[in-house]
């Protein structure tokens, strides 16, 4: 009689905010037992330990769901079970502190880096540069999805004045040591694609009338529309292929125009 | 605050505005009385999502659902999100912004669930407050829902519908009456939903919630992934009576069918607004024990690697 007045004051004495930081402890460790009777009612159904595990069950398959979700080409590339590890393990080193489930994903690619097994090791295995450059990617294209841009602009056609073309507002770049566009488009195409070699690729990440695209590019193409994003300037960007990679004019005015007539069907371009 | 919850206007019948439904609503304008968003969806959106809200708002009543205000945390305000829900509210015009009485996290953290709060004097104090705090930042009544709970803490002392009505006593809130989430909670911890429907101050529902879940046996789990069971359904006409009918929502958030099953399960309270007949609700079939997660994602993320062009 007296055991259980004593717990019940005990019970009645916890704070609300130690009642959610205990709760809050159990839904991200719930490897450890905590006290549940202390906290939760038991009923006929269900023991206070399980009316907690209800709780512990979807905050981590919710995440779960959200993380693959963000990264499906990566949870291709590692195999279900293994992707969910690292995910796991990623929740419990930056557990969300936004509140939009959009950001979990942000700092997956930081901890892929942080965590590789090989990181105090001399020689460096290559799988995970792979799976480093494709969480980075894939957490991008969530990003270029849905991020801020002016999209009032006219498109631009074959008719389009050179002086008047200009990148389409949401333009990513890239450049990286594995096919990684290729593989993207492969896993999320469920073509079950095998794991690449190191190979170095460019690639355009685009959007355009609110849907992206991506295309993967030549290296000498990589360059000509770096220079074009920085100076906005077309002229100046086969200037820079003329001097920086000797490129003759007459060859590159031949190149240039095959590379406008698709690009311009791809939809790079916008009038200025 | 310039408006009183009791001024909020009937909608009628309406639908959760989900991105699978986006191109059939532009392109068929489906007469549907009014979309609920979830807020979150919207605030930072710079692409599909905004723009097709853009054109759906110019032509439908929106109302904005959030899911992250966590009124019932401990932490303080978070004047950041305060601050983007305004900016939202002030470009699409909603008729009302409503959110959840729970908490998602203290300390700073997310759980992105909506958690279960004490229900005791310390905390109707703390949220009482807080409400406060909310409407005279966002200039507006704030609409807040019963979620629906896996749990009840041995520091509870005052019973859900009590606690919202002493909530709406001293704010003048308003609730938005999930009647699902009442059958939901009222079986994972055994009250009576009748009582429960009964004793709400029903001058302060401004809105109501219908949805499908999922029975496993000892625990139902809140999906929102398949039609409304019949036991809901007379719990909805209890409270449509006792309300004097108010705008009434449908919400589809996991395995989302073609819009109009949606549309033809919404419709179907047509059907329950002719009186509660019922003195004891009809019990419900179990369904196999299958994990479910409540609130699934499909609600919050957008399935960007299916949106892509051929490329
Ligand atoms: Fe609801």
């Amino acid at each position: 009689m007296k055991i259980s007045k004593d717990a019940s004051r005990k019970a009645a004495e916890k704070s609300f905010s130690e009642i959610q930081q205990w709760m809050q402890h159990q839904l991200l460790h719930p490897q450890f037992a905590g006290d549940y009777e202390a906290f939760v009612k038991s009923t006929s159904k269900l023991s206070a330990k399980e009316h907690m595990r209800i709780y512990q069950r979807s905050y981590i398959a919710r995440l779960r769901d959200c993380m693959v979700a963000q990264f499906p080409a990566l949870s291709h590339a590692l195999g279900r079970q293994l992707f969910l590890q690292f995910a796991d393990l990623y929740l419990l080193e930056y557990p969300s502190k936004s509140y939009t489930l959009g950001d979990l994903g942000q700092h997956f690619g930081a901890f892929l880096e942080e965590t590789r097994p090989d990181k105090d090791a001399e020689v460096k295995e290559s799988w995970p540069d792979f799976m480093i450059e494709l969480a980075n990617f894939e957490f991008l294209v969530n990003i270029s999805f849905d991020e801020k841009a002016d999209e009032n602009y006219q498109k631009a056609t074959a008719e389009t004045k050179e002086e008047a073309l200009q990148l389409v507002p949401v333009f990513h770049l890239l450049k990286h040591n594995f096919p990684i566009s290729e593989y993207y488009k492969e896993a999320v195409n469920d073509r079950n694609p095998e794991l690449p070699f190191a190979q170095e690729s460019y690639c355009v990440l685009l959007r355009r009338d609110y849907r992206l695209g991506l295309f993967e590019i030549y290296p000498i193409q990589y360059h000509f529309l770096a220079k074009l994003k920085e100076t906005q300037s077309i002229a100046q960007a086969k200037q820079f292929l003329i001097n920086q990679f000797k490129v003759v004019g007459d060859e590159l005015e031949n190149h240039w125009q095959q590379w406008k007539t698709k690009w311009l069907e791809e939809g790079f371009f916008v009038k200025r | 605050m310039k408006q009183k919850v009791q001024e909020l206007p009937d909608l009628g019948l309406g639908l959760g505005l989900r991105g699978e439904h986006f191109n059939h609503i532009l392109e068929y304008k489906p007469a549907v009385d009014w979309f609920e968003i979830i807020s979150e969806n919207f605030m930072d959106s710079g692409g599909r999502p905004r723009y097709v809200l853009d054109q759906i708002a110019e032509q439908y009543p929106i109302v904005m659902h959030g899911v992250s205000m966590s009124i019932g945390s401990t932490d303080p305000l978070n004047y950041d999100y305060l601050k983007r829900l305004k900016k939202l509210a002030d470009e699409i015009n909603p008729k009302w912004i409503s959110d959840h009485l729970c908490w998602t996290g203290v300390l700073s953290l997310n759980s992105h669930d909506l958690l279960p709060v004490v229900l005791n004097e310390e905390s109707l104090q703390l949220i009482t407050t807080k409400i406060k705090q909310v409407q005279d930042y966002l200039e507006r009544p704030l609409i807040l829902e019963n979620p629906s709970t896996y749990l009840t803490f041995q520091q509870s002392t005052i019973p859900e519908w009590q606690f919202l009505k002493s909530m709406v006593e001293e704010t003048n809130c308003g609730l938005l009456l999930d009647v699902n989430n009442v059958y939901v909670s009222s079986f994972n911890n055994e009250f009576d939903p009748i009582e429960y429907i009964e004793g709400l101050p029903h001058e302060n529902i401004v809105q109501m919630h219908l949805a499908g879940h999922q029975h496993n046996g000892d625990h139902i789990i809140d999906t929102h992934d398949s039609p409304v069971v019949d036991p809901v359904w007379e719990l909805f006409s209890l409270a449509w009576e006792r309300t004097g009918g108010t705008s009434t929502l449908l919400e589809w958030d996991g395995n989302i069918p073609e819009f109009d099953i949606c549309h033809a399960e919404l419709l179907k309270a047509k059907n329950y607004m002719d009186g509660f007949k019922k003195q004891c609700i009809a019990s419900e079939t179990m369904q196999q024990d299958i994990q479910t997660v409540s609130n699934p994602i499909d609600f919050m993320v957008s399935n960007v690697a299916k949106d892509f062009v051929d490329s």
